[in-house]
């Protein structure tokens, strides 16, 4: 088999899959590519067992068909390293691989059989949903930072996915925070179900999705099927239950604040220098209209304060957060003010933004630490 | 015998063989216990250890030469070990067997037991734990503890060393030797100068005295290069080491030369003392276990992961420190050594947090089926524990801090009755298994 492709089109693709080649791999064929030439298309694989995502490439020409595997990294090594030409591969039995361009030089890759690379996991389910890849990011992005890397509790390491008839609910909790996005706009009609998505897979959708796509999902048992036009990913599901989470978000937290986004975010920033480095706490005392934030480091000494005004409708009351989290938490809002809705001090505060986005609704819980 | 000593604990003596033998005494010991600032430390040194666990298996030995190691016909093979007796004729470790033979024509070679004596060994080190949780095994026969904390208990350090080698009898059956001083190092070349079946306090105060008519060659890190350069000073006791100009040494010996002043004064105790002095800056803390008979069961192993972190939790805990970076050590009959880490999201002296994450670092490295002969625990990247800060978590709630009510009442249990009070299930019944085993009988 014979084809020709651009050099910028095939980096495209082997950017969009390369996330699944594993540095090391449990077994060798799964350091390759798959490629495989069908009539004018070519479609490259990898796979590290629990995601797999297949790209198509756009040829410019092409000549027989088959398969052969080739070294994902090598190959990716050469196509950045040649400018931006066609470029032609042949493969020749028994699997001998040669790229060559005009004006540049003559490369073999020792290619592989196919036959050694696992078949692509069949998702059998009529179970599926078409979401605008746009809205599908902006709801990953939103709940990727709560995701917990902890693999003591592995439903924990992916986000939780909800579908309750048109509506979509996307949850991910360390246990720390959490934060949960829902969408009224799905076109879905199946059964209720949760399934919980590995970070991995959501992480590479993230990159790899264009916003103008249009992604259809398909759910099943044990996998899940991420595809527009020109890619495929499908990922192993969590198994197992996530917490309860609806039963930790506080219903009637009595304690209002509203604060400007970029003013507070920029006092956090300056305050948290003087923050202990291993708690990374920082104090909030709130009183009507006022707000104070400190920061202590009692290792090296040095201390931070400062005083705004803000609308505090509540008790008086101090509480203490880590600054990377608040920070973290504090960055997914896209409005200019943000509302907190405080208990007391040892309580779960909610973080929203000062207005939701059209047919979506957002939240997220933040736990303080325990004051002495 | 490197074979089965503890790895990282530097040994800190030349052989059992060297010392001389003087005989049993106990000094009159007045009552420091009111005195809490003090430090006591007690060495115990088993008496020809391997020998004494021969002849206490087969009572037709004692009171004859035998020598551990070589070939039963005495022809081949190296001695590892020559009991008390045997020693009247100048036997000593690291002597061929034909010399032996040749110096000692009556000599009854016994087969070496490695099995046997680590089990020995093992046992006596655990219940040496249950005197004083500040234990360090310094070799398969020796060990050091930090008593001050139970004078009070026996009445006297004398009788907190009596005390000890009573239990080493009646547990055991075998004869040891007992230092007490004011450092580790003296406790030790005390112990060394009072062999067998000996037992000495040095009072503080009463060190230098003591050490003054001991050649230099008694002090553990005096070796032949050392004592032949001090020769050259005119220097041959400890006495008159002790009363050498510091500042010359320095110039002489380098920082060493100080240091070997204060040892001959019995002030200091070398890189022991440096152990000590870390206390809480330790980076981490961990236990390991090598097993007389290499397990194969999962369970049984599971078990010792549970045994090995209540230990270190445990540590972890008194010191009040809390660390984040598990590492498993593993080693195989054929001595195949692997090493695993974990990092645990939050740093802890939780032990259930730690046998979780040792469970899974077992299953990580161990190939099932293979027969482990040590495993050991440690975690490290420890900093200490700000009580004030404590990352709330919206699953656990309450959990945490009832668990932290917990583990205090057990651990203010432990203090006052000793570490076997209370265990949990599993971890107990892998840590009282070695003690039931029987001698002569191979362990299943």
């Amino acid at each position: 088999m014979k084809f020709t492709f651009a050099q910028s089109t095939m980096l495209r693709s082997i950017q969009k899959i390369i996330g699944a080649v594993s540095a090391r791999a449990p077994m060798p064929a799964l350091s390759n590519f798959h490629l495989k030439l069908d009539g004018r298309n070519l479609i490259m694989t990898s796979t590290d067992l629990e995601v797999t995502i297949s790209a198509t490439v756009e040829l410019l020409e092409s000549e027989g068909d088959g398969g052969v595997l080739i070294q994902a990294k090598r190959f990716q090594d050469l196509i950045r390293e040649l400018p931006d030409i066609p470029l032609e591969i042949e493969v020749v039995d028994p699997f001998k691989v040669t790229l060559r361009g005009e004006g540049i030089g003559v490369y073999n890759l020792p290619g592989e059989d196919p036959i050694d690379f696992p078949e692509l996991p069949v998702i059998d389910s009529k179970t599926s949903f078409h979401i605008s890849a746009e809205i599908f990011k902006r709801m990953i992005g939103k709940t990727l930072f709560a995701v917990s890397k902890d693999e003591m509790r592995p439903v924990l390491t992916g986000i939780l996915f909800q579908l309750r008839g048109s509506e979509i609910r996307v949850v991910a909790t360390d246990g720390h925070r959490l934060s949960r996005v829902s969408r009224q706009d799905v076109a879905f009609s199946g059964e209720a179900r949760d399934d919980i998505i590995p970070m991995k897979a959501l992480t590479i959708l993230q990159r790899n999705l264009d916003d103008d796509d249009d992604v259809e999902i398909t759910l099943a048992d044990t996998r899940a099927s991420f595809s527009t036009s020109k890619q495929r990913l499908i990922t192993r599901l969590i198994d197992g239950h996530y917490p309860k989470y609806e039963s930790v978000i506080p219903q009637a937290n009595p304690n209002h604040l509203r604060i400007k986004m970029s003013d507070f975010m920029s006092s956090i920033r300056r305050v948290s220098i003087f923050s202990s480095h291993i708690s990374k706490q920082i104090k909030f005392t709130l009183e009507h209209g006022k707000a104070t934030v400190e920061a202590e480091d009692p290792e090296y000494g040095g201390r931070g304060r400062e005083q705004f005004n803000v609308e505090y409708a509540g008790d008086s009351l101090e509480i203490a957060y880590n600054a990377g989290y608040l920070m973290d938490t504090l960055r997914q809002v896209d409005t200019e003010d943000a509302l907190f809705e405080l208990g007391n001090s040892n309580d779960a505060g909610i973080i929203r933004p000062s207005s939701q986005a059209d047919k979506e609704d957002f939240l997220m819980l933040l736990m303080p630490i325990r004051l002495r | 015998m490197s074979w089965i000593h503890k790895g990282e604990i530097e040994r800190v003596r030349q052989s059992e063989m060297a010392t001389e033998k003087l005989p049993s005494r106990l000094e009159a010991a007045p009552d420091v216990s009111s005195n809490t600032s003090q430090k006591l430390y007690l060495h115990v040194d088993m008496d020809a250890f391997f020998a004494s666990v021969e002849e206490r298996d087969n009572p037709s030995l004692k009171g004859r030469p035998i020598a551990v190691g070589g070939s039963v016909d005495g022809l081949k093979g190296i001695v590892t070990a020559a009991n008390y007796p045997a020693r009247k004729f100048g036997l000593k470790a690291g002597m061929t067997a034909i010399e032996a033979k040749r110096r000692c024509p009556q000599i009854i070679f016994v087969h070496l037991d490695a099995r046997k004596y680590t089990y020995a060994s093992a046992q006596i080190m655990d219940l040496l734990e249950s005197f004083s949780p500040d234990l360090r095994i310094l070799s398969v026969d020796e060990a050091s503890l930090e008593i001050s904390g139970i004078i009070r208990r026996y009445g006297s350090p004398a009788a907190v060393g009596q005390a000890v080698k009573d239990a080493i009898i009646s547990r055991c059956n075998l004869p040891s030797t007992v230092g007490i001083a004011t450092n580790r190092l003296t406790a030790k070349v005390a112990a060394d100068t009072s062999k067998p079946n000996g037992l000495r306090y040095l009072i503080p105060g009463s060190e230098a005295a003591y050490l003054a008519p001991l050649p230099v060659s008694k002090m553990c890190g005096i070796g032949p290069a050392t004592e032949a350069s001090l020769a050259k000073f005119g220097i041959k006791t400890l006495g008159e080491l002790a009363n050498a100009s510091e500042d010359m040494f320095r110039l002489k010996f380098g920082v060493v030369g100080p240091a070997l002043i204060q040892m001959a004064r019995g002030q200091y105790a070398g890189r022991m003392a440096h152990d000590d002095a870390r206390g809480t800056d330790e980076k981490s803390m961990g236990h390991e276990r090598t097993f007389g008979a290499p397990i194969l069961d999962r369970a049984e192993l599971r078990g010792w992961v549970v045994a090995l972190s209540e230990m270190i939790a445990r540590r972890v805990r008194t010191a009040a420190m809390v660390g984040r970076v598990l590492t498993m050590k593993l080693r195989y009959n054929d001595f195949e050594t692997l090493h695993h880490q974990s990092v645990i999201p939050e740093p802890t002296d939780d032990e259930e947090m730690l046998i979780l994450q040792g469970w899974k670092l077992l299953d990580q490295c161990w190939q099932q089926g293979r027969p482990v002969r040590l495993l050991g625990l440690s975690l490290g990247s420890l900093i200490p524990k700000v009580e004030s800060i404590h990352q709330m978590n919206l699953f656990i709630g309450n959990q945490v801090f009832r668990r932290e009510a917990l583990y205090k009442a057990l651990d203010s249990l432990k203090d006052k009755f000793g570490e076997k009070i209370i265990l949990r299930a599993m971890g107990h019944s892998q840590r009282v298994r070695r003690d039931l085993i029987s001698f002569g009988k191979s362990p299943k």
